[in-house]
């Protein structure tokens, strides 16, 4: 059980509480309403290339890092599709150099070109080492604009490719940043061992004064339904074959997300697992197979991703994974199977329950989500999970027209 | 009252740092350390062997056994035993290091009665069928070929190659290996290494009076420890060399500079790995600030100490775009011979000490952190307050004494250079 406490200041920042007294620390996650799905399709990248600058220093405090790691502290954080979240933990007793820090590049940040160069070049190193000099490492790149033809999900946050990030220029930094860097625009989370009257004071003192933003109204265009299957064949300079199938699913805020979560655990999680089981051990198809759900808040996807062994076709290892699929849609899954998955998720889910930082985060997504209280009751809604909604939903998602099939072929060695 | 934004709250230089004290016993010769209370509702536990790569005398040996644990028992063949620990929920993993075999449980409370016997017959009663080994050695082999495609990996693989050579240290295996592991490999090793018994068991999280004598008692017919370890092979002597291959179709390099240093044994230990983080342990180290934030070459760059049982492992590591392979290098070996060429200031010497404060508390955020402190300290023959004489150690070092222990651990002519040169054809 994760205790809080909300308070909303007059600019709009909702600020949420979690005292646990048992940890020298403190933690503090805000969590920016912006992500690679609010870009322009001819300038992709942007939100994660920002993430970037956010660290180059605001208009009152020249370097982020070196005051918090001065006050015992350490920071990070990331962009997804859908949002764009910060993170820090320090000890307790420095908790206010993290009100000053974040709310400071909350009120400006210091724009300069030459800091500009200097991330773009990073970033596109980021792209290389990342997604282009990585075996398998263009996968998404390849399968985004596959699946999604009409929504920005079309694109990775990393970018379409390198030359839109090459292209940012600084007037573009400052609209974004006044677009969406606002405090009516963002969930700010403490947890840790601090007083909640402390907080609320810290937090009215150093977010309280800036100035609430116009952050454009989201209008994103909508996925229209599959109706057939998408194919695509590359060849790369990769060791082995790998097979992706992608299937749409439902969004993160829809009540069957608890089923298909289960569904992929059911499918991939431990060695127990139906294509584990069946398509590594006993068939001995794949080297290595794995599902899962993208949780995202937009309408998401269930993958299906293996790599094959020598001996067997993309053709061969497609069916024996369809053979799985269509038994479950067939015959269901057992009482005692979906039992499993639910002690597994219970474990995984107490595990992630011991760090201050992770219960910031949770609050956090919880918070982005519509209701925070979801940190709570959302293991209540994986328990009430039955055997006859995962049978639905595996109908529902494995399906040959809600398909997108990538075959990812090694190229044959030449001399 | 306008808000003073230019001024930085005031900060405090002192963190509380009070390890709670883990309660031990012996059983067996065994070391056993609870680390917890009755509240959480996780246990994990940790069975530590002295099984690494260090005792094996052929490739994959050591990795193979720790893998092959659970797949097949005396009373379980592979599917079942795993189907029964996944149906508690239970999550088991397995590690090898070159000095250390680790398996690690964790269980809900509520099973943890049922798991236990499980688990115990999962480390103890292993019998390696045939099948099973040959689908691991496959799979294993394909995630291998995998990573021989990544320029870091492969550095990382050459680079050790060079520090250690034919010593286990430098070892690792090539995916014509997995062919030569047989069963009657394996079994001596398992015999000798794992079924003498662990060399340290650490239990955390609820670690309430029914726990611990449900773990108690699970190990209580173990063999008492008798045969010594076979002693381990001598690292051969060191020449700093430097060597560089072409890998075709990356568009980045990879690139390792380092060398052999002193361990956690030595007294300047603390002191040469304040001076480590300095250069490139951390986000604001001088490496980062020089070559990624100043100059935009790598998206990150940083250097380590890795001390194991017989030596510690001095290494600078990053991947780059090729082009900028050479200013790059030409900026590393800057870096570090200005640390050893002028003391460090005041001010960035105390942000350093500030900052490896806060990055302790918050490595020992919880009871399973600092399990896995515990485990490091006893496997390493480190006393438990080990930390708090190197905290204490950093706290007092001065600028002066970096420097010169700088120039006796980490001279410039030590450094040994492999380059994984990335051509795009």
């Amino acid at each position: 059980m994760i205790a809080f406490t909300e308070h909303t200041l007059s600019n709009g920042l909702r600020v949420i509480i979690h005292v646990d007294k048992s940890t020298p620390l403190a933690a503090m996650n805000l969590l920016y309403d912006v992500g690679a799905r609010d870009e322009d399709p001819d300038k992709t990248g942007f939100a994660h290339l920002f993430e970037h600058l956010m660290f180059e220093g605001s208009s009152n405090i020249p370097h982020y890092d070196t005051p918090l790691q001065l006050a015992g502290g350490d920071n990070n954080a990331f962009t997804s599709n859908d949002i764009t979240n910060y993170y820090l933990t320090l000890p307790a007793v420095n908790i206010e150099t993290g009100f000053w820090l974040e709310s400071d590049r909350m009120l400006q940040l210091a724009f300069s070109q030459e800091k500009l160069d200097i991330q773009k070049k990073v970033v596109c190193e980021e792209f290389k080492q990342r997604y282009l000099n990585q075996p398998y490492g263009d996968i998404w790149l390849l399968i985004r604009p596959l699946i999604y033809e009409t929504h920005p999900y079309h694109w990775a946050t990393i970018g379409k490719d390198l030359s839109h990030i090459e292209h940012a220029t600084l007037d573009q930094v400052k609209s974004f940043f006044y677009q969406y860097y606002a405090p009516n625009n963002s969930v700010l989370v403490i947890s840790g061992n601090v007083n909640i009257e402390q907080i609320i004071a810290l937090s009215e003192k150093w977010f309280g004064p800036i100035p609430k933003r116009e952050v454009p109204q989201r209008h994103l265009p909508k996925e229209p339904m599959q109706t057939k299957q998408k194919r695509l064949r590359v060849e790369r300079n990769v060791p082995a074959d790998l097979l992706l199938m992608a299937f749409h699913m439902p969004e993160r805020s829809h009540s069957d997300y608890y089923a298909y979560d289960l569904l992929s655990d059911i499918l991939s999680n431990g060695k127990s697992s139906l294509l584990y089981q069946r398509l590594v051990k006993e068939q001995k198809k794949f080297s290595d197979i794995g599902a899962y759900v993208m949780g995202s808040i937009d309408p998401g996807l269930i993958i299906i991703s293996g790599r094959l062994n020598r001996s067997v076709s993309l053709q061969d290892g497609e069916a024996a994974v369809w053979d799985v699929l269509n038994e479950i849609k067939r015959t269901g899954i057992a009482d005692t199977t979906l039992q499993k998955v639910k002690n597994r998720y219970e474990t995984a889910e107490q595990l992630s329950l011991m760090t201050v930082l992770n219960k910031a985060m949770k609050l956090a997504f919880a918070a982005h989500l519509g209701d925070i209280n979801l940190v709570n009751t959302e293991s209540k809604l994986y328990r009430a999970v039955t055997t006859d909604a995962i049978q639905r939903v595996a109908k529902e998602a494995f399906r040959i027209e809600n398909s997108t099939v990538l075959e990812y072929k090694a190229k044959p060695i030449t001399a | 009252m306008t808000l003073a934004r230019q001024i930085a709250p005031a900060i405090s230089n002192r963190f509380d740092f009070s390890l709670i004290e883990p309660v031990k016993s012996i059983h067996k010769d065994v070391p056993f350390y609870f680390i917890g209370d009755n509240s959480p509702e996780l246990v994990r536990i940790d069975v530590i062997f002295k099984a690494g790569s260090l005792h094996q005398t052929k490739h994959l040996i050591a990795s193979t056994v720790n893998e092959m644990l659970g797949e097949g028992t005396e009373s379980y063949s592979s599917a079942e035993i795993n189907a029964k620990l996944d149906a508690y929920g239970a999550y088991v993993i397995k590690g090898v290091t070159s000095d250390y075999a680790t398996v690690t449980l964790f269980s809900l409370v509520r099973y943890f009665n049922d798991v236990m016997p499980i688990f115990k017959e999962y480390i103890t009663a292993s019998v390696f069928p045939e099948e099973e080994l040959a689908i691991n050695l496959n799979n294993r082999k394909e995630a291998l070929l995998h990573n021989l495609k990544k320029v870091d990996f492969v550095c990382r693989k050459e680079f050790s190659k060079l520090l250690y050579g034919d010593h286990p240290y430098g070892q690792s295996a090539s995916p014509e290996d997995f062919a030569l592991v047989k069963r009657e490999d394996l079994l001596p090793f398992y015999t000798s290494f794992y079924q003498r018994g662990p060399d340290l068991i650490t239990v955390s999280g609820n670690t309430s009076q029914a726990v611990i004598r449900t773990v108690e008692s699970a190990w209580s017919d173990w063999p008492t420890r008798q045969e010594p370890l076979p002693s381990t092979p001598a690292l051969p002597s060191y020449t700093p060399t430097q060597k560089e291959l072409v890998f075709r179709n990356a568009i980045q390099s990879a690139i390792r500079i380092g060398c052999p240093v002193i361990n956690q044994h030595h007294e300047d230990y603390a002191i040469l790995s304040l001076g480590n983080i300095i250069l490139g342990g951390y986000f604001g180290s001088r490496l980062m600030k020089n070559i990624r934030e100043e100059k935009g070459y790598t998206y990150g760059i940083g250097s380590s100490i890795i001390s194991t049982l017989l030596t510690g492992t001095f290494v600078i590591s990053t991947e780059t775009g090729t082009e900028y392979l050479p200013m790059l290098r030409d900026e590393v070996y800057k870096e570090f011979n200005q640390l050893q060429k002028e003391p460090i200031g005041e001010e960035e010497l105390r942000l350093v000490k500030n900052y490896i404060a806060g990055h302790f508390l918050k490595s020992m955020d919880g009871y399973f952190a600092q399990a896995d402190h515990i485990n490091a300290l006893i496997t390493n023959n480190l006393p438990l307050d080990y930390y708090s004489t190197y905290l204490q150690t950093i706290e007092k070092a001065r600028p002066e004494q970096i420097q010169a222990c700088l120039q006796t651990h980490l001279s410039t002519d030590r450094l040994s250079e492999y380059i994984i040169k990335g051509v795009h054809v």
